[in-house]
């Protein structure tokens, strides 16, 4: 028998299309079903392009701070060449602080030895593999780490992240996984400027079975109707949430939804 | 008496609203309570905690604050109630920056959706980073097995900047945070939330011919 993932041309899952599922089923359908990609937003390309210049210092030692940012702001600067948010050049004066922040607590681990590394897993009563990407893993101290830009440091690590690092932690056997957050400046009162949190072998259970259930919640809502037009009629959006405030994406919404 | 929220061995400034009253008092300078008008203040939402509270007559408040807002301390026993400590600012009615807190089913229920309107318009452009302005503009009397008593009607106002006397802090003495011990309780602990700093350097591979073997 045919999955219902399959039957709609899904044939894998990550963290990150699970979170939006659970967080904004409206807008999942609108891009993962119905193929109304949006544009990159600015903090995730301020998130590609501070991870970009961070891996050019961390793979070559002898690269200066200025050179890494040189490459990030490159980098973010293609990435988002097309877009009109107003964000964008307040955005792009923030990499360099990012940058030299996250590298320089970063090259303390050495140099890794995978980088976007694509790992699988498969959990139990799925029919499709769950896939991710890797940002960092440094293998003689058996750990994964992955960057994230921030304006503040969260107390903990969320849910979203940790769902993603379980997937990665699981993939990765007995590593260890931890969250670098970097933040554009060091705080004024405690002067830090990257936190990192790692993930209890607890945690990355905890995550897994919770990534598990929204899987398979997932499966059965697609298993109601072979057509996605259909099921996107069982969806109300909420377009108060930040997920739809890029213009574009709102658009799309409202042709979807109709309204 | 004066009520002895903030730390454990100092008296911090605090508002107060008694719900069995509907009324709203500041720790005065003085010392006691002094009876204010329904505030307009600044809320800083972003670091309120949640717990549970004890107040008995003639002692300091007891405390156990949840590890975080999405995972609930268990609770220490008995008479201790459910409520939250938050900051809050305004030089009209507080005199400044004051704590803001208490285990009242109304006022915790008022505060919660309040915060959940704030979390809804967090995110949009123009709040990032803000901090929010809520205002009470009145009470609804709640009939229960304990009498009548009032839950606070609040509004969202407005975000704006954060004010040098609200700094981005947690309100509670870390002390009071609950922390999970033992098998079970590690079980549900929160993810990693104090930073780990990077493994000690490795040593350079010795030459096998000088290890021991067993």
């Amino acid at each position: 028998m045919t999955s219902s993932f399959a039957r709609h041309g899904i044939d894998h899952l990550s963290a990150s299309s699970l979170n939006l599922w659970a967080a904004q089923p409206a807008l999942w359908i609108t891009e993962r079903l119905l193929g109304r990609r949006t544009p990159i937003g600015i903090p995730a390309a301020r998130g590609r392009s501070v991870e970009h210049g961070v891996h050019a210092g961390l793979i070559n030692p002898s690269k200066t701070p200025a050179e890494c940012v040189a490459e990030a702001e490159r980098e973010f600067n293609r990435e988002t060449a097309f877009t009109g948010d107003p964000r964008r050049d307040e955005e792009r004066g923030k990499i360099a602080g990012y940058v030299q922040g996250a590298l320089a607590e970063l090259r303390k681990y050495g140099i890794p030895d995978a980088y976007q590394k694509r790992i699988e897993i498969k959990l139990d009563d799925l029919s499709v593999p769950i896939i991710g990407y890797i940002d960092w893993a440094f293998s003689v101290y058996g750990l994964i780490i992955d960057l994230k830009t921030t304006e503040r440091f969260p107390s903990e690590i969320s849910n979203s992240h940790g769902r993603q690092g379980a997937v990665y932690a699981s993939a990765f056997g007995n590593f260890g996984m931890r969250f670098a957050y970097a933040k554009p400046a060091p705080g004024k009162t405690d002067k830090q400027q990257v936190k990192v949190y790692e993930m209890s072998g607890d945690d990355v259970r905890r995550h897994i079975g919770a990534l598990r259930a929204v899987a398979l919640s997932l499966g059965r809502f697609l298993a109601v109707s072979n057509d996605a037009r259909e099921l996107a009629g069982l969806i109300v959006p909420d377009f108060d949430s930040f997920w739809w405030s890029d213009p574009s994406a709102r658009a799309a919404g409202r042709e979807v939804f109709g309204f | 008496m004066a009520l002895n929220i903030g730390g454990s061995s100092t008296i911090r400034p605090y508002a107060k609203y008694n719900a069995k009253a509907d009324k709203w008092f500041v720790r005065a300078p003085e010392g006691g309570d002094k009876e204010i008008p329904r505030p307009t203040f600044l809320i800083d939402f972003r670091n309120i905690r949640t717990g549970w509270f004890r107040f008995l007559e003639g002692q300091a408040p007891e405390r156990r604050i949840d590890p975080s807002l999405d995972q609930t301390a268990p609770s220490p026993g008995d008479g201790f109630k459910r409520g939250f400590s938050v900051m809050v600012f305004s030089q009209k009615f507080f005199g400044g920056a004051v704590e803001f807190g208490g285990a009242s089913i109304h006022l915790a229920n008022a505060i919660r959706d309040v915060y959940a309107k704030f979390e809804e318009e967090a995110g949009k452009d123009g709040n990032r980073g803000k901090v929010p302005v809520i205002t009470c503009t009145g009470a609804e009397a709640m009939k229960d097995k304990y009498g009548t008593n009032y839950r606070p009607k609040f509004e969202l106002v407005k975000f704006t900047d954060r004010p040098p006397e609200v700094p981005d802090a947690s309100p509670v003495d870390e002390a009071d945070v609950w922390k999970a011990t033992g098998t079970v309780a590690s079980a549900s602990r929160p993810s990693g939330a104090t930073h780990v700093a990077p493994p000690a350097a490795k040593p350079a591979a010795a030459d096998p011919a000088h290890e021991t073997e067993f």
